[in-house]
């Protein structure tokens, strides 16, 4: 298993635990039983369907898809980096900054969420790039 | 090898991604106070195009590469395979097209009754797969 298939399948196994205890922290607030800290189902559900189901699908096809080159058999090291740390510093960004705007922060957290979008979209682009050719990759003739 | 049908799915499953990604952030931007005119139409299609477009598509187009085979590496039934990669894009363009354009709901039945029916002929197809893997020198 390629090391960015183990990062990533971590991360997202962590993810799907923090999407759990939020829920549950969620839940304990409604019941009056924990003081109320900003945490928005929204916020809560990307962090499940972005960084666990998501990063966990990226971790697998990265390991499983056909290599579509001798020399990076799996893509370009750089590609695979910028792939993981601007995803998961972009939903990191979201889970401290969405909250903050949503409880009527000023337009300084409205920035953050905005740079949040653009670190998550550039990382799930750099997942494309790293992908596509693999996916259509040819089988090499035996010798 | 990759086969042709898994390809596709796995193709069509990464333009979702963008398109899907591409809306999110857009919404993400207006939460944030940098409202794009009438983006919050996308909302609902973001979630299509990433749960149904590029989740469900992409677990279906591995399943069918990548599940066990039957003798003389057949994959049985197959045509339900390329029926349901059909009827689930068919069904999400449909979906696309009412909310786009606000249509009625006989469309948008259309567009439900369509993806049903690709998770359908994808689970007949896969059912019988599920199987054990057999070794070479395994009595059959």
């Amino acid at each position: 298993m390629p090391p960015f298939t183990r990062y990533s399948i971590k991360l997202a196994l962590l993810y799907f635990a923090a999407f759990f205890l939020g829920e549950i922290a969620n839940a304990l607030m409604g019941l009056s039983m924990l003081p109320p800290i900003p945490l928005f189902s929204r916020t809560l559900l990307h962090l499940f369907f972005v960084g666990g189901v998501t990063q966990m699908i990226f971790g697998v096809a990265v390991w499983l898809f056909p290599v579509s080159s001798r020399e990076t058999p799996r893509g370009a090291p750089w590609l695979q980096i910028a792939t993981l740390v601007l995803l998961n510093g972009g939903l990191l960004l979201r889970l401290i900054t969405e909250p903050m705007r949503l409880q009527g922060g000023g337009l300084l957290w409205g920035r953050f969420l905005v740079l949040s979008a653009a670190l998550q979209w550039l990382g799930m682009c750099a997942f494309l790039i790293l992908i596509w050719p693999r996916i259509h990759a040819k089988p090499k003739k035996k010798e | 090898m990759m086969p042709l049908l898994s390809r596709w799915m796995i193709s069509a499953a990464c333009l979702y991604l963008f398109v899907g990604f591409s809306a999110g952030a857009l919404l993400l931007c207006g939460y944030g106070g940098y409202v794009v005119t009438d983006i919050w139409r996308f909302s609902a299609l973001h979630q299509e195009w990433l749960l149904v477009g590029w989740m469900t598509q992409i677990t279906l187009g591995v399943a069918y590469w990548i599940f066990p085979r039957f003798e003389g590496n057949q994959r049985p039934y197959a045509f339900l395979a390329y029926l349901a990669f059909f009827a689930l894009n068919l069904g999400i363009l449909l979906s696309t097209f009412c909310t786009l354009t606000q249509s009625g709901l006989l469309l948008r039945g259309t567009a439900h009754l369509l993806k049903g029916i690709a998770l359908l002929c994808a689970a007949i197809h896969l059912w019988p797969r599920i199987k054990a893997f057999r070794l070479a020198h395994e009595s059959p």
